[in-house]
């Protein structure tokens, strides 16, 4: 069971859902939300019910391409993790994968640990490289 | 104040979409030699400042007044915008900036927002001068005697070199 692959453009941010094999939420470019980041929470809260829906295990949310995002839309991030801990019905665990290059990822992962518990997995990772061709 | 302490002076449109470009100008503008992190800090700084001065400011003055510069050890950034002087937004940001200073360190008045954000997801606001003052490392400060403007500083020590703040 897997995320149905659809590919959002808002701004300067691109969204793909179902990416990587299905599991992955692929997040990049900058993330600037107005008005409480209402599309933002309907994505977050449509993902979420997908997953509890497909009962899936693990939700991967790669924000290695995001190099910024204002404060209105990480709140999204720590509402998805209030959905996350509140649906009794949701057995998913959310896996986070950042770039250590960006401070303000590396800063404000740490503070969400405290709000996932033992239902959020932080990876930090750089960027692949793509391989040059020989 | 000498002229030369001034980094970066700009009047800002009250465009949305324009803050990407001057958080990044921050960026940029921060004295030579500082490190990647304050730099990156002093641009998010600017943009979420940026956004509440496009969000709740009044249209007159037109422009936001934007200014980086060097005070001593420290760099500064302040951000002026027009305001209703009875507005609830005007003392929904006095009280932010309290509500932060009240605490004993940034990281706890931060835990202590998102831990509003998680209980409260339809709360509006106030994420945004907290993530200044801990993610920022800023001390925030908020003037509003000058009827019909409010202008807010953000100041943190200026860390330069290649290494981590």
């Amino acid at each position: 069971m897997k995320l149905d692959l659809r590919e959002i453009q808002r701004g300067s941010a691109r969204i793909v859902v179902g990416a990587q094999g299905g599991r992955t939420v692929e997040i990049s470019g900058i993330l600037r939300e107005h008005d409480e980041g209402l599309w933002l929470k309907m994505l977050v809260t449509d993902i979420h019910a997908a997953a509890v829906e497909r009962r899936l295990e693990e939700v991967t949310v790669d924000l290695r391409g995001l190099t910024y995002c204002n404060a209105t839309a990480w709140k999204c991030f720590v509402q998805w993790l209030r959905l996350l801990r509140e649906d009794a019905a949701a057995r998913y665990g959310l896996r986070v994968i950042s770039n250590p290059d960006q401070r303000w990822q590396l800063v404000g992962m740490a503070a969400l640990r405290a709000f996932g518990a033992d239902r959020l997995v932080i990876d930090h990772r750089r960027p692949d490289v793509p391989r040059r061709p020989r | 104040m000498n002229k030369s302490d001034v980094l970066l002076e700009r009047r800002v449109p009250r465009d949305w979409d324009g803050i990407d470009a001057i958080r990044e100008e921050v960026a940029r503008s921060v004295a030579a030699g500082a490190d990647e992190d304050t730099r990156e800090a002093m641009g998010m700084v600017a943009a979420e400042l940026l956004e509440n001065a496009v969000k709740f400011g009044t249209a007159r003055p037109e422009e936001i007044g934007l200014t980086l510069r060097l005070d001593g050890p420290d760099i500064e950034l302040v951000v002026e915008n027009g305001v209703d002087p009875g507005s609830p937004d005007l003392r929904s940001l006095l009280d932010r900036v309290a509500w932060c200073n009240a605490f004993a360190s940034p990281e706890e008045a931060y835990m202590a927002a998102l831990a509003d954000v998680y209980a409260q997801p339809s709360a509006r606001g106030g994420l945004g001068i907290v993530r200044i003052v801990y993610e920022g490392g800023c001390r925030v400060s908020c003037d509003a005697s000058r009827p019909g403007l409010v202008s807010v500083t953000a100041r943190r020590a200026l860390v330069t070199g290649g290494g981590a703040s």
